[in-house]
């Protein structure tokens, strides 16, 4: 499972999700692509499912690359305590999304393969999602 | 080799307003310097510009018509929009014909039907090769036979074969396009980590709770 190896601070306030994402919204390392198409916070136990479920589709053959790393740790209160005294504990760690980032690279198999293990992926992600193209312009939208 | 046209007229507004409503009439807002001139704010039409990216004119020698005059340009950079894709801004460099140019091809792989079926997958590290040539021998794609790799066997910059007055920029010792063997996916490896991390998360989650705990329990 993804999570940082040291922090500076162990809790982080929120945030706001504002905007597109202007860097990591290409195909860089692979040939095939899966964008957000809506801001979202993506735990790691998200990206470690959506991962296996691409890799176990493709099996042999094809390399998959992980664009998004969760930096940001997510605090929640024990149940059934009262408010106050203080921040919770952090339970777990999200990588904050902005629309257009590329989440999921792919490549070494073909396009049909590559489109259906990123459908796979995209049921595994709280964020609607398109498979997109090196070098392209557009494409198809599905549900995450 | 064929000669791409497009026409751009001069563009009066500037900033952020005047350009979000030049896109809404179906205009691009670009910009053209280069070859030692004044740089000019144009707009150019988006249908005409999408016709010419779909016929393949995203990296060659463009004539932009413009004041009645023929302006040879390279397009240097398209901005888009991350999620839509469609064309935001344009920068048209100006080049001489009689000077090269330094730009960044695509490589396509031909022949991977024909390969050996040994078992092993094709990896690309590098999908462009930087090329300098004159503006109007600036080829389309750089192709690289495949079909006689073996798994083990790699291509590296220097054994891309170019056409004559072409010379290729990038480090001749950079691996292009190798034959590896897949890896195996191992699940049970898998389920190992994420379970480490559970329990290495749970942990802290655990201290955590544990010092809560005692705080209140003090007050």
């Amino acid at each position: 499972m993804l999570i940082p190896k040291r922090v500076k601070y162990r809790k982080q306030q929120r945030g706001r999700m504002k905007g597109k994402a202007i860097r990591g919204s290409t195909v860089t390392f692979g040939e095939y692509g899966l964008q957000a198409q809506e801001p979202g916070w993506i735990t790691n136990t998200q990206i470690e499912a959506a991962r296996i479920a691409m890799t176990r589709y493709i099996r042999r053959g094809g390399k998959v690359w992980v664009k998004i790393f969760p930096d940001k740790p997510v605090t929640a209160r024990p149940a059934e305590t009262r408010m106050g005294k203080g921040k919770g504990a952090p339970e777990y760690w999200v990588a904050v999304v902005k629309p257009g980032r590329v989440l999921f690279e792919i490549a070494g198999v073909p396009e049909d393969a590559a489109k259906e293990a990123m459908r796979l992926a995209a049921h595994k992600l709280p964020i609607k999602t398109k498979f997109i193209t090196r070098d392209q312009v557009g494409g198809e939208a599905h549900e995450g | 080799m064929r000669q791409f046209q497009l026409a751009a007229e001069l563009r009066q507004g500037t900033g952020k307003g005047a350009n979000r409503r030049l896109r809404q009439a179906g205009y691009i807002p670009a910009v053209i310097y280069g070859s030692g001139k004044e740089n000019m704010n144009l707009q150019v039409e988006e249908r005409l510009f999408l016709r010419l990216l779909r016929e393949g004119g995203a990296n060659r020698l463009i004539s932009l018509k413009l004041d009645g005059e023929d302006r040879a340009v390279l397009m240097q950079e398209l901005q888009q929009d991350p999620i839509r894709g469609n064309p935001q801004h344009i920068d048209f460099l100006e080049v001489r014909l009689d000077e090269e140019v330094t730009v960044l091809v695509s490589v396509q792989l031909i022949g991977e039907k024909e390969r050996a079926q040994d078992g092993g997958v094709i990896s690309q590290p590098l999908w462009e090769l930087e090329v300098s040539c004159l503006p109007t021998k600036i080829p389309e794609v750089l192709e690289i036979d495949v079909s006689a790799l073996v798994v083990g066997d790699s291509l590296q910059v220097k054994d891309v074969q170019v056409p004559a007055g072409i010379t290729i920029v990038t480090d001749p010792e950079e691996t292009v396009v190798s034959v590896v063997v897949p890896e195996e996916i191992e699940e049970e490896e898998e389920d190992v980590e994420v379970a480490e991390g559970e329990v290495a998360d749970g942990d802290e989650a655990a201290e955590e709770a544990e010092e809560d705990e005692a705080e209140e329990s003090a007050e």
